[in-house]
């Protein structure tokens, strides 16, 4: 989850009162945020449904109201100047969503300017899922010149990308500048890219990827021209909302810019908030609680809702109210998590476990009885273990697409090898070395996966054989009361003449044998192994 | 009380009142070791005494008995005759030619730019002679000798050669005190002594004529290691007794699922960060299975794109939720149950332990594989401080004293809590679990009304890692046998 750092001294004056350290590293926690680490610099974790947080003035919003100096619903006017912007019908193949705004007169400061490159930066990563649904560009508005478009361009058309001192086009940037290499992935496939392009031809930006040099922001800029492109109007409006709730509480004046969309003209921002009606029953049978609707309200406006007549107002920067059971939770988080009473309810349920888990349990406790170890390795191992290093021919296994280690990327169909594994790193133990383990083991059945636990058992000390583990596996299936046998069965692993498979009702179920000195040396184990393997799901049926 | 070993060695004392441990054991027809021990316990009640002394032995070396054959001076010795001239000999190094001239028995002489080797008198004189050190080599060779028995000069010869070494031996002396002298005239009757009790002593009654030996019950005894569970089923063990008692039902299901059940019906978006390829281990083979009865892909498929008031907003593709992965939370199994619940099993507790998995690569701190236990409360009137309540009750019974709630977030629950501890030795809080009310959205599909979940789920890892100190996460299931084998049981904190 991201994480964002915020100067103590910029926060406090945000907040606009000085707030004890005490009582800052009390309530973030509690109020939605993780908090990392305190001092003059402060880390905190936002979660993902809280991009408005990515933002120092947007958490400073929160706060204040959750530290109850300033409540209620905070609101954003912006003036119409005649701002203008086209989206062309080429780009809708490309990157079809835009949205634009005008914020003049910022006081750019060190924090200020240090938030605003921290919150573009966050909500690329996380609401706009790495520029892909979301890219933000912040330009200097007096080098634009309006009405801007937004088209796409063919890729020999050239421009100076940012911090660069000469002309690139489009496809060169691309492929060689670093932005470029990072996100070709979003455009490779196209054969125009998207470009904002004000009314003297001057290039904006190329987003996903990169803003002019010529619209660069320095810090004597004062007002600033922002666009954002990308995939879904929804998603891309909650980005432009946050930025111009974070530089309006800067001292941004905002301005809106007309946005011709084919037919259709729309006005951004819309700092609007949305309304919904406050449920009282759903709030207090949700919580437990018996709130009335004024307390309800002053806990909703400590969340910097405003409450007019039945309805809540949502600021427009929140990306998280889907439904009313998300209003419920700021009541929660208001009222304070730890002033609920905890209470179990008097409802009669009965506790079982299933029952072939207790089954697994009774076999467990039966080979403590006989006096092996259990041994647990992972599920995931590769096809060396399993088939190389067995000596057993290769069979078709579920394997993953993307495992990260060569280790592990096959889920095992055996846990013979496993106890192999065991053996050949304990071998400077003291023997008798007794074990099992008991297991899920994943099989393919007709191209489908059949999940199901097995029971291995391996003996290894100087006398190992044979007999001494099937003593066990007969003792094994007396105290299940269940009837087997042992078939002649060759298997390379295993001794010839000694090794069989374990059958019930003419059924085979597992197998048995002296490991070969040949695999014993292959794990470097110097000692006599004996080994049984059974289905405890073929097992169990019998039961 | 007297053992018989201890009667045995005030007897073979009597006589002399001190002899040497070797005599002692051959007058009582016992071995060393036997006397030893009972003299350290007649010791110990005064009746003798030990005494010690360091006796230094010589032993001859392999170098030594080699030397005792011929020496290399004395085979020049014998070619000298009336002279021979020094390169004639041929001698491979000067030792033998340094010997010579260190016991004075030749001498060097220059005839010609030659050196030339003549015999002295003392030569002439050993020719047929052997040396103090040859005849004490050729002693040595016999048997070991005590220091004091070689003269110093020739031992010097003898060291300075590597022809011998010395070791330390300490000898005893079992010397009677008054108080065994005394206990000796008392007499002392001998009786046979059991030691392993038999079936042939206790049948034909042997023991009524005979005395049974005393053990010494405090020595230390070999080890032996008994079958054992695994110390992470112990405590998995342990996990699965809380639920039962509170009330909780075990529910299973696939640890290869379909992204639907991880995912989908948890209400999570198709392009969520979770579901990347860097968390999630997606199958190459077999890569996908088929969804379950349509309407509740459907609804699902609605859920996402319209939600209850607002969805996502995007188009839900079906061919990415029949996607094989291995479960990352076991909250797949919750989504199962709620979809097989009816009206009438309602309310109902459910809960869960399974593996799940994160493709990671493994370090002190993460593993790919690991366990999770869920629970969920199906209750029409299941409220937010109800989930304090169970949870309260779960953190209590894992033995945990100091915790608080805070809120968190989870795509499928809202409100969502984090359950942390106070950490007494880093003196801070540490997340132990997630917990929440199941969205309506994630409900409503599968239950078909918006009925409260309560949810939580706690890895149980964290308990493991804590209760046997384990920093390494990867040590809990490296199956070192040592481990295995000393690892204290788990109880009930």
């Amino acid at each position: 989850m991201p994480t964002i750092t915020i100067d103590k001294n910029d926060l406090l004056e945000l907040i606009g009162k000085e707030v004890d350290d005490k009582i800052l590293v009390e309530k973030i926690p509690m109020m939605g945020t993780e908090l990392e680490s305190f001092g003059e610099e402060i880390t905190v974790e936002i979660f993902p449904d809280r991009p408005d947080m990515l933002s120092v003035e947007g958490f400073a919003l929160a706060l204040q109201g959750f530290l109850n100096i300033k409540i209620g619903l905070c609101h954003f006017e912006s003036d119409d100047c005649g701002y203008r912007a086209f989206i062309d019908k080429k780009v809708k193949k490309v990157r079809p969503d835009a949205v634009c705004a005008v914020v003049k007169d910022v006081e750019l400061n060190d924090a200020a300017i240090k938030s605003l490159m921290q919150v573009q930066e966050k909500l690329h990563l996380t609401h706009g899922r790495n520029r892909r649904r979301v890219a933000i560009g912040v330009h200097d508005l007096d080098k634009v010149e309006f009405p801007v478009r937004y088209t796409t361009m063919p890729k020999d058309y050239r421009f100076i990308p940012l911090e660069c001192y000469e002309e690139m086009n489009l496809e060169e940037i691309l492929q060689e500048h670093k932005k470029g290499v990072e996100y070709k992935h979003l455009l490779e496939k196209y054969e125009e890219y998207p470009l904002w392009i004000d009314s003297k031809e001057q290039v904006l930006s190329m987003p996903p990827i990169i803003n002019s040099e010529h619209t660069k922001v320095t810090e004597t800029t004062k007002s600033l021209f922002i666009d954002i492109t990308g995939h879904g109007v929804k998603y891309l409006e909650q980005a432009l909302n946050i930025l111009i709730m974070s530089l309006a509480i800067r001292k941004g004046k905002i301005y809106s810019v007309n946005v011709k969309d084919g037919n259709k003209e729309y006005v951004y921002p819309n700092m609007t908030p949305k309304k919904m009606e406050i449920d009282v029953n759903y709030t207090n049978k949700a919580l437990g609680l018996n709130l009335s609707f004024d307390e309800i309200s002053s806990f909703l406006k400590r969340m910097r809702y405003d409450i007019e007549g039945k309805e809540v107002f949502i600021p427009a920067y929140r990306a998280d109210i889907m439904h009313k059971i998300d209003i419920v939770e700021d009541v929660a988080i208001a009222y304070g998590f730890n002033n609920f009473k905890p209470e179990i309810p008097n409802i009669s349920t009965i506790g079982e476990n299933d029952p072939f888990e207790e089954f697994l349990k009774n076999v467990r406790n039966l080979m403590v009885g006989f006096k092996l170890m259990e041994v647990k390795n992972y599920i995931l191992t590769n096809k060396e273990d399993l088939f190389t290093k067995m000596n057993l021919k290769e069979e078709k296994i579920a394997e993953m697409k993307n495992a990260l280690t060569v280790e592990y990327y096959a889920l095992r169909n055996l846990l013979m090898p496993g106890l192999m594994r065991v053996y050949s790193i304990n071998t400077h133990y003291e023997y008798p070395q007794n074990i099992f383990e008991i297991g899920e083991v994943f099989r393919i059945e007709n191209g489908k996966i059949k999940e199901e636990v097995n029971l291995s058992v391996g003996i290894c000390h100087e006398k190992a054989n044979f007999t001494e583990c099937k003593e066990i596996l007969n003792s094994f299936f007396k105290n299940l009361g269940i009837s087997y046998g042992i078939e002649e069965k060759e298997r390379k692993c295993f001794i010839d003449g000694r090794a069989g498979s374990i059958v019930i009702d003419e059924k085979p179920i597992g197998h048995i044998g002296e490991i070969h000195p040949q695999i014993l040396s292959i794990w470097n184990v110097g000692m006599p192994v004996a080994i049984f393997e059974i289905n405890l799901n073929g097992v169990y049926e019998r039961v | 009380m007297l053992s018989l070993h201890e009667k045995k060695v005030l007897i073979a004392l009597k006589e002399n009142k001190e002899e040497s441990v070797e005599n002692t054991a051959k007058r009582a027809n016992l071995d060393e070791v036997a006397v030893m021990r009972a003299a350290l316990w007649l010791s110990s009640k005064n009746l003798i005494k030990i005494e010690e002394k360091i006796e230094r032995i010589v032993k001859i070396t392999d170098g030594g008995k080699k030397l005792s054959t011929t020496l290399p001076e004395r085979d020049v010795l014998k070619k000298i005759g009336k002279g021979i001239f020094l390169d004639e000999l041929h001698l491979e190094s000067g030792i033998a030619l340094g010997w010579l001239k260190k016991r004075d028995w030749a001498r060097i002489k220059k005839i010609k730019n030659r050196n030339f080797l003549e015999i002295t008198e003392e030569g002439k004189n050993f020719l047929n002679r052997k040396t103090e050190d040859e005849k004490i080599l050729k002693n040595l060779e016999k048997d070991k000798m005590n220091l004091q028995e070689i003269p110093k000069n020739v031992l010097d010869i003898l060291k300075s050669r590597k022809a011998v070494e010395i070791k330390e031996k300490i000898k005893r002396t079992l010397i009677l005190t008054d108080l065994g002298i005394q206990e000796l005239e008392k007499g002392i009757v001998l009786k046979e002594e059991i030691s392993q009790l038999t079936p042939e002593i206790i049948i034909k009654q042997l023991w009524k004529n005979a005395e049974f030996k005393k053990f010494n019950i405090k020595t230390d005894v070999k080890e032996i290691y008994p079958g054992k569970k695994h110390f992470v089923n112990q405590a998995l063990e342990y996990v699965r007794s809380i639920w039962i008692e509170m009330g909780f039902k075990e529910m299973k299901g696939p640890i290869v699922d379909t992204q639907f059940w991880v995912f989908d019906a948890l209400f999570q978006p198709q392009d969520h960060p979770a579901r990347d390829m860097q968390d999630t281990f997606f199958l190459k083979y077999p890569e996908e299975n088929s969804l379950p009865e349509k309407e509740l892909v459907k609804s699902v498929k609605n859920m996402h794109e319209n939600g209850i008031m607002e969805g996502w907003g995007y188009e839900w593709d079906e061919n990415i939720a029949k996607k094989l992965i291995l479960r990352t939370h076991t909250t797949s199994l919750s989504a199962r149950t709620l979809a097989t619940l009816k009206k009438e099993d309602i309310p109902a507790k459910f809960f869960s332990i399974g593996k799940v998995f994160r493709n990671e690569t493994l370090d002190w701190n993460h593993l790919a594989e690991f366990y999770q236990t869920d629970g969920i409360v199906v209750d029409e009137n299941a409220s937010f401080r109800q989930l304090f309540g169970y949870l309260k009750r779960y953190l209590v019974k894992m033995g945990f004293k100091k915790f608080r709630f805070r809120p968190a977030y989870f795509p499928y629950t809202e409100p969502s809590v984090e359950a942390e501890v106070f950490h007494p030795t880093k003196k801070q809080w540490v997340e132990l679990f997630g917990a929440g009310i199941f969205r309506p959205e994630v409900v409503v599909p599968l239950l078909g009304e918006d009925i409260p979940v309560l949810a939580w789920g706690p890895g149980p890892e964290r308990i493991i890692r804590e209760y046997w100190d384990i920093v390494d996460l990867r040590d809990l299931y490296k199956n070192d046998l040592k481990q295995l084998r000393e690892l204290k049981l788990f109880f009930e904190r």
